[in-house]
């Protein structure tokens, strides 16, 4: 069988790769202006996404081996200039009641995050789950069940006093999010963020998450597949049997696309062949790009501690700052003072300049460069830059909002059956709606078992 | 000293629904009610002499029929009048109304959006089909998930049974729903700005969150599974104000033997060898029983009735953490003749006797949200406004009116000053007059129940309507506390019956109802 696939994330990657090594033909191709989006990396900083956390056990397949740099942990800068440090091992410069939580709030998002771990790394629900869930017991396995469908705030309000380290979380838990953490079921975030480590111990790649794209191309090598950059717009042939795009045909039994599911079947597929019912569904896909990336220069400040060089940095996060900002980005006004992360990539990895900054801006991108420090030569790379230059509709990373009307099996939407019999989705929009190639992979599979059955 | 089978705190409705069937099964019952009268929320007052002021629950419509046909009701004075329409008025002159009859909204829709006067049938199904599915879930006890016992298994396999039941599609879009915003959700069906407002505003009722608020779609299907005289999703004013209701179950309680004494205040829950024995009042009287239920919501029961010491701690940190804020205010207006609202065609007055929802927009109706979640008030506040007195000439001296105002959002957490109350209640009446220019002239008396208030007079723990928030991490098993919520507690021979409880708050007598099948089983077994 001929495989084509369109875009360039790791699951791309991760369906080629599984589709090759059972025998079938398969080509990538990217129509978007760069390759490898989220994960780009522009002069040394990250463009989109910055922690990459492809599957591992994918990795081994393919001898895929990730060499990892773990930052030290996270720190907030407080509005009267002192400092908190969240590190696994505890908390630094908290408050006494905060302190004595944290080991109880570490076992409960842990043991959550586990759960939710097994079912996002298996396509199935796998047996050992019910084992794990067991263990738990009566009381725990009831905290854990309560805690998808809180706000932030709830659980937060009820586990800390000090707005410094609630609001840590929650902007941890809501980068990229389309919600404020009054909002029930936000909660849900942040076990999944706890799920991937990205919490407690963010990693980087060194050189930068563009590495990884280096890595997965290097797999390609001795395998039958081509990858082809082609900037442009994509067109599907009315067979449905080739695509072109400008002067270059592809010629394909099947189509995988990479692409989130709205960008496939809008831009991709003419949704006049698809049914009104599925195009209605596909059009109420939520999901908004509400991060934006800046990039400069600036060393790190000599007053700063030391402690948190290493550190992803918030600055005097708090959750009314974050509702406060997501109240104007919902009505679409500029945002004054939301929330902001700051890290030095630099004092982690030699091969970048020292004094490379990134900087995430959450919600609106109105208050960009209002941020506290003198960045020079900036950069910035917002949603209307990732929606034109790597084509994810709305700018969003992710294929769509990843809240729990869009998880599971409402995801991409509920019920979803590929209307169209030689073309099927294979990205992040797709359960577990992320770039780890899981996505890919199963999708390949599931197509080679349908391929050996006709 | 007599010695009771039962001792109810609290005469709210579910207090007195659960006393009815405790003492319709033979049980010697005793209700406490701390104040003056029975009722709890759903009570009428005659604040100003002459007007019956709703100074509570103002409709009905999720009362389960069991509770009415099996405590004979209608035979104890219960008279339900049905709600005729919905109007939404709007600033630019125009209106927006809705009738249970499907051929006139629709018609009416159509004078708004082609579209969404097409949709709305569909929606009206698919809305009913769900409500269909999910209301016997009403009536059963939560089982504990991670329990094994028979019993729990049982109901588990009855709610599978009740779900499976469900087409596919309805499923999906029931998890849908639940896990979304009422906004979000009605975004998907309508383009009609008023018409999503009001559909909105069943997600809002008592709930501090916004109509973007992930979580209010639930709350908008618990709107939806009423049903009176077997018509679905219909609200009805009961004769003589919620108070006469309240009135019908206490008799039926009499009828069946239960006593009910009134100026009652219970102080505490009297607890021997681990076991609730009986209650002491403020005053100082002693009574005892072999069980003990509190209608109370379960942070009043508690942190004030219930010595802490007979508590575990980690149940007492789930009912600290309860959510409880409360965003609801209660507005009375005593008028010396019908407002007119500038909306309202000449010959079209007859849509003043439904429900008058002020609510033009979504975007006002998350505005309010945002103004009052950070610890204050609405500037432009949402209304559910009702005029009682052209349903029920009785409400009101002949000629005269009264007007029940149901107003969110204004948050609990305001400290609530003679003064910041008055001003308050101007903000309500000046939004209102926005609307009907003429209403300013017609007051005669106004009155404000606050959160604080509703607190004061009620005793419900900071004035939250349904005793707690209704968002999905407090429901079924897990309200009030994720171990204890099949209506009994830690402390033994001690129960609960009231809005904390499964399936919450609202005029439903369902939480009374299951309580007492429950305690019944228990009792026999
Ligand atoms: C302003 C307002 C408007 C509402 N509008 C509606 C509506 O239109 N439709 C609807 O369906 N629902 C409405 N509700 C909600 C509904 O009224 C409540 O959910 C319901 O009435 C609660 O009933 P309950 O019996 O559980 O508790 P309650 O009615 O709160 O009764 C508890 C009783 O316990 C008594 N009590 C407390 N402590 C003690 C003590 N220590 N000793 C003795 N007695 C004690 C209280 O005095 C009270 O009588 C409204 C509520 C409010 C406050």
């Amino acid at each position: 069988m001929k495989v084509l696939i369109l875009g360039s994330t790791p699951n791309a990657f991760a369906a080629a790769l599984t589709l090759a090594d059972a025998g079938h033909t398969v080509e990538i191709v990217e129509t978007a202006t760069v390759v490898g989006a989220p994960y780009v990396t522009q002069d040394g900083g990250e463009a989109g996404l910055a922690y990459p956390h492809f599957c591992p056990v994918l990795g081994k397949q393919w001898g895929i081996t990730l060499p990892s740099l773990a930052h030290t942990g996270r720190s907030a800068r407080r509005a009267d200039g002192s400092w908190l440090h969240v590190r696994r091992s505890g908390l630094i410069g908290a408050t006494e009641h905060d302190d004595k939580a944290w080991p109880h709030f570490m076992t409960l998002m842990g043991q959550a995050g586990e759960l939710l771990y097994y079912l996002l790394q298996n396509p199935e629900p796998p047996a050992y789950l019910a084992e794990a869930w067991r263990e738990l017991g009566r009381r725990q396995s009831m905290e854990v069940l309560r805690l998808p469908w809180m706000s932030l705030r709830d659980l937060l309000d009820e586990w800390f006093e000090d707005q410094a380290l609630k609001g840590l979380l929650a902007e941890v838990a809501l980068e990229g999010v389309a919600q404020g953490p009054f909002a029930s079921g936000t909660a849900f975030h942040l076990i999944g963020r706890w799920a991937n480590g990205q919490v407690l111990s963010p990693t980087s790649l060194p050189g930068g998450s563009g590495s990884l794209m280096a890595s997965l191309q290097a797999a390609l090598e001795g395998r039958p597949v081509q990858f082809h950059h082609v900037p442009g717009t994509p067109e599907l042939a009315p067979d449905q049997r080739s695509l072109t795009v400008g002067t270059q045909a592809f010629e394909f039994d099947f189509l995988l696309s990479d692409k989130d599911a709205r960008w496939t079947y809008t831009q991709l597929v003419n949704p006049r062949y698809l049914e009104t019912e599925f195009n209605t569904a596909i059009r109420n896909i939520r999901g908004r790009g509400v991060w934006q990336r800046g990039l400069g220069r600036c060393a790190y400040p000599g007053d700063w501690p030391e402690q948190a060089r290493l550190d992803l940095i918030h600055w005097e996060p708090g959750l009314i700052r974050l509702e406060k900002a997501w109240d104007r980005v919902k009505r679409n006004l500029d945002v004054e003072e939301g929330p902001l992360q700051l890290c030095w990539p630099g004092l982690l990895d030699e091969s970048r300049p020292a004094d490379l900054i990134q900087e995430s801006f959450g919600y609106g991108s109105g208050w960009m460069g209002r941020g506290p420090l003198d960045v020079t030569d900036r950069k910035y790379f917002t949603p209307v830059d990732y929606e034109r230059d790597w084509q994810f509709t709305q700018g969003h990373l992710f294929g769509g909002d990843r809240d729990l009307s869009q998880s599971f099996f409402l995801r991409p939407i509920a019920d979803y059956q590929p209307p169209l019999d030689n073309l099927d989705l294979c990205g992040s929009s797709l359960h577990p709606a992320d770039h780890t190639g899981r996505a890919g992979a199963w999708k390949a599979q599931e197509l080679i078992r349908r391929f050996s059955q006709s | 000293m007599k010695h009771y089978d039962a001792i109810v705190i609290g005469g709210g409705h579910n207090g007195l629904v659960h006393a009815a069937y405790l003492a319709k099964a033979g049980r010697q019952v005793l209700v406490l009610e701390r104040r003056h009268t029975v009722g709890g929320a759903t009570i009428t007052e005659e604040i100003h002499p002459g007007f019956k002021f709703l100074i509570g629950s103002y409709l009905i419509s999720l009362l389960r029929p069991q509770v009415i046909q099996e405590l004979e009701l209608a035979k104890h004075g219960l008279e339900l009048l049905p709600l005729e329409s919905t109007l939404v008025p709007l600033t630019n002159g125009d209106y927006l109304a809705d009738w249970p009859d499907h051929d006139m909204t629709r018609r009416e829709l159509l004078r708004h959006s082609r579209r969404d006067a097409e949709t709305y049938e569909e929606f009206s199904l698919t809305m009913r089909r769900l409500s269909l599915a999910m209301k016997p879930l009403l009536d059963l006890f939560p089982p504990d998930p991670t329990s094994l016992a028979p019993r729990d298994i049982e109901q588990m396999a009855r709610i599978k049974g009740v779900l499976g039941h469900m087409q596919r599609k309805d499923f999906h879009t029931l998890c849908r729903l639940c896990t979304m915003s009422i906004a979000d959700f009605l975004d998907e069906w309508f383009e009609t700005q008023p018409l999503k407002a009001i559909k909105c505003t069943s997600g809002i009722i008592g709930t501090f969150m916004g109509v973007r608020s992930p979580g209010t779609g639930y709350v908008a299907l618990h709107h939806y599974l009423g049903e009176i005289d077997g018509v679905r999703r219909s609200w009805a004013f009961p004769k003589g104000g919620t108070g006469a209701f309240a009135q019908s179950i206490a008799n039926a309680a009499k009828a069946f033997g239960a006593e009910i004494l009134e100026n009652a205040p219970v102080h505490q829950v009297l607890i021997k060898h681990g076991a609730a024995c009986g209650v002491v009042l403020e005053d100082g009287r002693e009574f005892y029983a072999d069980r003990v239920i509190s209608n109370a919501d379960a942070q009043r029961t508690f942190l004030k009735l219930v010595p802490k010491e007979h508590l575990p701690d980690d149940f007492l940190w789930d009912i600290q953490r309860f959510r409880s804020a409360s965003p609801a205010c209660k507005v009375n207006l005593a008028l010396d003749g019908l407002p007119t609202f500038s909306a309202v065609p000449k010959g079209n007055e007859q849509l003043l006797r439904g429900s008058i929802e002020i609510a033009p927009s979504v975007d006002y109706l998350e505005q309010a949200y945002d103004d009052a979640k950070y610890g204050g008030w609405a500037r432009k506040p949402f209304m559910d406004a009702l005029i009682p007195s052209l349903l029920d000439p009785g409400m009101a001296p002949p000629g005269k009116h009264v007007m029940s105002l149901f107003v969110e959002y204004a948050s609990s957490e305001i400290d609530w000053t003679p003064e910041k109350k008055a001003q308050f209640l101007e903000v309500v009446v000046d939004t209102l007059a926005e609307y009907s220019p003429d209403l300013k002239s017609k007051i005669i008396h106004k009155h404000i129940m606050t959160p604080h208030d509703i607190q004061e007079v009620f005793g419900i723990t900071n004035g939250h309507i349904f005793h707690g928030e209704l968002s999905l991490h407090q429901l079924l098993f897990l309200k009030p506390s994720p171990q204890w919520a099949q209506y009994k507690t830690p402390v033994r021979h001690l129960w609960m019956c009231g809005s904390s409880t499964h399936p919450g708050g609202c005029i439903t007598g369902a939480p009374g109802r299951n309580a007492a099948m429950e305690l019944l089983k228990d009792w026999s077994a």
